[in-house]
């Protein structure tokens, strides 16, 4: 793993317990030897790029495709691909929705709620329930008429009916608009409360707002799994932010003549950059006050996670 | 299972397939008894206009009924079924519902035996209504119906689609499209009605002769064991198909 770390979690509960996970489609190596836990109450991020295994985990935690090899272990027992009652405990949002066109909202969630073996009684109970939970109005209206978002809102709903220990959602915002992301976000933090959340994503802004950890997957290889806060506080950054009087534009000139810049670049609010190994921003200071350079401000920055999934995805390259 | 049957129900009933498959069925009740009756005198007219109106036509009968409806049956009918019953078990896998139904609890043969009950059993509802309108219009008209050998050969018929409902599902789960299984299907019904022509040890008994056998039923002659035998491939062969389509579809990889 690239001189990354591992955090203990041996307090917790392990609900989900990938070993040794691998799948090959022909060619390519889908996944290789992903193994991973996730534990009790907790939102767990699945970061990666489109094509890096996110969605063949999940089909094949749900029995839709077929293991290679490797185990999968849910609430302490072994899954088996043809044993299908482990699902009763499961709520599954896919990326993008598809379901019967030609239901309404209604009668779509009566059927999901009896798939998952819901009395009349409770399904009606629950339907009211989740409805109100997600905000769905229009409930009436065939689902061929709805938007992404009240889709979206549908599928949520249907996953939550059966009041599932894990929830898994897969890429869940990825083609919603800002205001549906943020309402689909808020449901996140609303839910994690009472439930254990699988989030897969490749919005690492969303992922950093959610999830307690986080685990790395690039080509099918988990890089790395850690808590999320520990992860992004940890890591040390070597990159600086400064911000000249804007005014004078000689400034500007003779920042830029300055050797130490690694990365230098330019941006709206003034200047990010890294210096090199052998410079530290004490010659960078002294060599704007021999230049009689002004700073208006000048701050470290930190990491964010697409730092951090920039710097590992790149390691796996290497 | 029962939250299943009612998907697909509600799949034959919103999408009007149900409407399409009775009034199809009485449509082409009613042409049969219609193009029956009146047949001579269509024919007289275009003979007429050809120039050839001192042609006798034999008498029509309620036979020409019967010919007629199996004839629109096991064209017109027979190619609903096949458009339709590929359509309806093709719609969740090629609309991508598939992934909302197996990731909940649903066990994949239990999917495809409700695919199979509500086909079979829209088709024969559609049938006997339409065997019961047709029953009726036919003694309106000719003043006669034979109900227990049209009733034999409705049967007789209805093992063929079964049969063959059985192979379109085998179809659709190893192609996963509508026009291959399609051209495939519609082939074999033709290579099956085709080869009836063979009158030679095995050959008599396969299930194309279902087809031809409503009407030498009603014709009179009722030849109990190459019946007995077509049924039994008929229906061998459609448990084949369906513990086939099972296997296959056990492995199959949805995403």
């Amino acid at each position: 793993m690239g001189g990354w770390f591992i955090l203990s979690q041996a307090e917790k509960t392990k609900l989900l317990q990938i070993n040794n996970l691998s799948k090959q489609f022909k060619e390519v190596r889908a996944l290789d030897n992903v193994s991973l836990t996730i534990y009790e109450n907790e939102v767990y991020g699945f970061i990666g790029k489109n094509g890096a295994g996110k969605t063949t985990t999940i089909s094949i935690i749900l029995a839709l495709l077929k293991k290679d090899q490797g185990e999968i272990i849910y609430d302490g027992k072994p899954l088996e691909y043809r044993d299908v009652s482990y699902k009763k405990t499961i709520g599954f949002v896919p990326d993008v929705p598809s379901f019967p066109t030609y239901l309404n909202a209604k009668e779509f969630l009566e059927l999901s709620a009896q798939l998952v073996g819901l009395s009349k009684e409770q399904s009606i109970k629950r339907i009211k329930e989740t409805l109100e939970f997600v905000k769905l109005e229009h409930v009436n209206h065939k689902i061929g008429a709805y938007s992404r978002g009240m889709k979206q809102r549908l599928a949520i709903a249907s996953a939550l009916l059966h009041d599932p220990k894990i929830l898994i959602m897969d890429e869940p915002t990825s083609a919603l608009d800002p205001i549906g992301r943020k309402d689909v976000l808020d449901m996140i933090l609303k839910l994690k409360e009472t439930m254990t959340i699988f989030y897969s994503t490749h919005i690492l802004e969303d992922a950093e707002k959610v999830c307690d950890r986080i685990g790395l997957i690039d080509k099918g290889k988990l890089l790395v799994e850690a808590n999320t806060d520990e992860l992004l506080n940890s890591i040390d950054t070597d990159r600086f932010m400064i911000a000249l009087d804007l005014t004078d534009k000689a400034s500007e000139e003779v920042l830029v003549q300055f050797d130490g810049f690694k990365v230098f670049t330019q941006l709206k609010q003034g200047f990010a950059f890294e210096l090199k190994k052998s410079f530290n921003q004490h010659d960078l200071f002294t060599f704007l006050k021999d230049k009689n350079v002004s700073v208006k401000a000048f701050k470290k920055q930190t990491k964010s996670l697409e730092d951090i999934f920039m710097e590992v995805t790149h390691e796996n390259v290497a | 299972m029962k939250t299943l049957l009612r998907y697909d129900f509600l799949y034959m009933k919103k999408t009007s397939k149900i409407l399409v498959f009775v009034i199809l069925g009485i449509f082409l009740s009613g042409l049969s008894v219609l193009t029956a009756r009146y047949m001579n005198e269509l024919l007289a007219l275009a003979f007429a206009q050809e120039g050839m109106g001192d042609i006798t036509l034999p008498e029509v009968t309620v036979m020409d009924a019967y010919v007629q409806f199996y004839s629109n049956f096991q064209q017109i009918f027979f190619f609903a079924i096949i458009f339709i019953g590929i359509a309806f078990i093709n719609q969740d896998m090629n609309k991508g519902y598939d992934i909302w139904l197996f990731s909940r609890p649903v066990k994949r043969y239990q999917y495809l035996l409700s695919k199979t009950i509500i086909l079979n059993s829209l088709v024969f509802a559609s049938l006997l209504i339409s065997a019961v309108f047709f029953g009726y219009y036919t003694f309106i008209v000719f003043e006669t119906f034979d109900i227990l050998r049209f009733g034999l050969g409705l049967l007789l018929f209805m093992v063929f689609i079964k049969m063959f409902i059985q192979l379109l599902m085998l179809l659709v789960v190893i192609f996963e499209q509508i026009l291959l299984p399609a051209v495939i299907a519609i082939t074999v019904f033709f290579i099956l009605t085709g080869i009836t022509v063979i009158e030679w040890a095995i050959f008599k008994y396969l299930p194309g002769h279902l087809l031809s056998f409503p009407l030498t039923v009603m014709e009179g002659d009722i030849l109990w064991k190459p019946i007995i035998y077509a049924v039994l491939i008929a229906t061998i062969l459609g448990f084949i198909f369906h513990i086939f389509a099972v296997k296959v579809f056990e492995k199959k990889q949805l995403s």
